[in-house]
């Protein structure tokens, strides 16, 4: 039998990255608002209508997908507060340690 | 072990989208279990395009005679008498593997032989001229099936097609999306887009749809697949928000517990158990669709086939309700489908604003109630053709796609992948990357680590699917990624890439960061694919068969002239309204022996080319030509004699 090389998983969106700032709205907990940014910039950007831009497309389904879903939304925005980053600091490798340990719990 | 994937390393740079514009004409095509259809947008309009028999939909049926290969209605319509060589419901093969519960199911009931080759079902076929016998994948049958719609349309529109859309089931898998696509490209067609079945009837419906936001259900239950996508559709925006399905429930279901009922009675009341009898099961199937078909628009229907096997007259009745009856739990199975869509759409049953019905089997009076009664007696939109629905929107997204038209440049269609996908991690648990109902195309990472101290390898398994533990999902693929610097466990960075294109193709990559060279795996093919030289030998192939196809019908044109001319001289001069009275003995009589000669001709040469023919035809000319042109030639100069008399009495 090979040895074990299964993985941890980590992460779940990018709190560095501000969604909002994509969809070209400032925060928000208004859907439809939400909604209609997306569908605006979806007829700009989907590949069927500009084919250079499939990349951008899905930066903007990221960020449509974190903030369409109440409840990922919340993590986000909290995550994204000052208080927050105060406290883990705002870099790649805490929030990694962060979700390690949220996954870890949840796996084992 | 084989190696499944092709792998390439690629350090550092990601590929470049390439941004060729899609030129137009692009058609629309609904690949269906049983039926499909071509569409084309036109002049702000979709036209679907008849066939060469002037029907707008073309049995998905491949036959091989011993003369030819049919592909159509011809070959639908020979079913009965040449069972074993006539294949069809290849979508129900395509993209599964042999050991798939479905396959196996099916290969009990196929007339034609599945047999197994790289764990994946092939057709095999017999005495096919030339070749003895050959064993096709699916995707080549589906293949010559596409070829045909693409010569439908060609014929209609008067030049060379390349560019299409093929519909797959919304709830397809990979697997099956990518055999869909490789059929494309062995039947010559570059496949610009496979799109959701659902969607493109959406498409159809909300084509004319200006009015604000709308959610909309598309219950699709066709000859052979069931789809629920739920949509919300506002101002030129499609968006699919839910999807479910049974790849394997439709049409051709129902119509087998109806041959299992008949067979059942058959033994009953005659002792004849003809189960195993192929072209008996045939000739019932035939008469059973019909019988399906007439029961939703009547209660009771007759059934009669005459000669169904050693004499016996088959003659029985088939009330609607016993046909719910033998389907009532096949009915049934299409109710979970619509409750996980709804649940997974967020939306409450109240917030649907139109259910449309796609899909021959909608027409089913008991389909229509168990939907309607799920939705609490809400009214059931039946205003688009449900045979054609889905090669409308795939004609329209065609359009969409290469530019044509200023009244849909303002449409887009944002699909959503119908199952979940992700890796395996520890403990053979299933971490989701990209979860079900995530738009396309997407592009999801996540950080994983190792579980061991120095360990060097991990294995990337990927699978699709909704259940927690790996080993009751679908697997799709799997590479391992190497070389990674020893370090303690928890301290590599390996990031996972999942990219989805508008196709709902996947793509995996992986890199390991902490060493500050970024190494990326691509997965290009997986394991249930054909491999890129096999689809080449298959294009091949197909280019072989049209050949083939092309010179059996200049046969069969070269005789069907020759047989044409001995029946209208047959016909001239025997018929005293005609010639008869006007031939000379002598000349009828070397007439006559000339065509008898030509008759037996063709009797005793069964296997000869064109140009035989074409011999034969000039020769009998020789014979008869002179005489019959001597006899016109003389009543030229009657009518010219009598003419000038009419004159001359002016």
């Amino acid at each position: 039998m090979l040895s074990y090389k299964s993985l941890y998983g980590i992460a779940k969106f990018n709190q560095l990255k501000d969604y909002y700032a994509i969809l070209n709205i400032s925060k928000t907990n208004d859907q439809p608002t939400i909604k209609k940014a997306y569908y605006a910039l979806a007829k700009k950007f989907h590949p069927d209508v500009n084919q250079g831009k499939e990349d951008k497309f899905k930066e903007v389904n990221e960020a449509y997908e974190v903030l369409s879903d109440e409840n990922t939304k919340k993590e986000y925005d909290a995550a994204r507060t000052p208080q927050s980053q105060n406290n883990y600091s705002s870099t790649y490798q805490q929030q990694q340690y962060q979700d390690s340990r949220k996954y870890q719990s949840t796996s084992q | 072990m084989k190696t499944i994937f092709t792998l390439l390393l690629i350090i550092g740079i990601w590929a470049q989208q390439t941004t060729n514009q899609i030129s137009c004409p692009v058609i629309g095509i609904d690949l269906g279990t049983t039926y499909s259809c071509v569409g084309i947008f036109k002049k702000g309009t979709v036209e679907i395009i008849p066939n060469d028999q002037g029907n707008r939909i073309t049995p998905s049926v491949v036959a091989f005679t011993d003369e030819e290969r049919l592909i159509g209605e011809s070959a639908k319509n020979q079913a009965t008498f040449n069972p074993s060589r006539t294949l069809y419901d290849v979508k129900r093969l395509i993209g599964r593997k042999y050991t798939d519960s479905t396959v196996q199911y099916d290969k009990k009931f196929m007339p034609y032989d599945i047999v197994e080759k790289d764990s994946k079902p092939y057709i095999m076929v017999s005495n096919i001229k030339g070749v003895s016998s050959k064993i096709f994948a699916p995707e080549e049958i589906s293949a010559m099936v596409l070829m045909k719609m693409k010569e439908i349309s060609e014929t209609y529109l008067g030049k060379k097609v390349e560019n299409a859309i093929v519909t797959v089931p919304a709830y397809f898998n990979d697997a099956q999306r990518q055999a869909t696509k490789d059929a494309g490209t062995i039947a010559g067609l570059n496949v610009l887009r496979v799109l959701n079945e659902p969607t493109a009837a959406a498409i159809a419906y909300g084509l004319d749809k200006k009015d604000g936001e709308k959610n909309i259900l598309v219950f699709d239950l066709g000859g052979g697949t069931f789809d629920v996508s739920i949509l919300t559709i506002d101002n030129g925006v499609f968006e699919v928000i839910a999807t479910s399905g049974d790849t394997h429930l439709g049409g051709e279901d129902f119509d087998q517990r109806v041959i299992d009922h008949f067979l059942k009675v058959i033994k009953k009341k005659h002792n004849k158990d003809l189960s195993g009898d192929k072209r008996v099961i045939q000739k019932l199937k035939k008469e059973v669709e019909k019988a399906k078909r007439s029961l939703s628009a009547t209660h009771e229907t007759k059934l009669e086939i005459e000669d169904l096997v050693d004499g016996l007259d088959f003659q029985e009745n088939l009330t609607r309700s016993k046909f719910e009856e033998l389907n009532n739990d096949l009915f049934k199975k299409t109710i979970g489908p619509m409750q996980l869509a709804m649940e997974d759409s967020k939306l409450k049953k109240t917030n649907i604003d139109e259910i449309i019905l796609v899909g021959g089997s909608t027409r089913i009076p008991k389909i229509r109630q168990i939907v309607k009664e799920f939705f609490n007696g809400k009214e059931l939109n039946t205003g688009i053709n449900p045979d054609e629905a889905v090669c409308y929107g795939a004609a329209i997204q065609g359009a969409i796609i290469c530019g044509d038209s200023n009244e849909i440049n303002d449409f887009i269609v944002i699909d959503a992948t119908p199952l979940s996908l992700g890796i395996e991690t520890v403990g053979g648990v299933l971490t989701k990357i990209i979860p079900k109902g995530s738009s396309i195309p997407n592009k999801k990472s996540q950080i994983f680590t190792t579980y061991q101290d120095q360990q060097q390898t991990v294995t990337i398994s990927v699978y699709e699917g909704e259940r927690p533990l790996v080993k009751d999902n679908h697997k799709l693929g799997t590479f391992d990624l190497t070389g990674i610097p020893p370090s303690p466990r928890g301290t590599p960075q390996i990031e996972v890439t999942f990219e989805i294109n508008a196709d709902g193709i996947l793509q995996v990559s992986a890199s390991e960061k902490s060493s500050g060279k970024a190494k990326t795996i691509f997965i290009q093919n997986n394991s249930d694919r054909l491999s890129k030289e096999e689809i080449e030998k298959m294009l091949q192939d197909a280019k072989t068969f049209e050949i083939q196809d092309r010179i059996a019908k200049e046969i069969i044109d070269s005789r069907n002239s020759l047989e044409n001319y001995i029946y209208s001289m047959i016909n001239q001069i025997e018929d005293p309204e005609k010639l008869a009275n006007q031939l000379s003995d002598n000349d009828k009589e070397t007439i006559r022996q000339a065509l008898k000669e030509s008759q037996d001709w063709i009797q005793n040469n069964q296997n000869v080319e064109k140009e035989d023919y074409e011999q034969e035809l000039k020769e009998l000319q020789k014979i008869c030509n002179p005489i019959i042109s001597k006899l016109h030639q003389q009543e030229n100069n009657d009518q010219r004699y009598s003419q000038e008399n009419y004159d001359s009495e002016l």
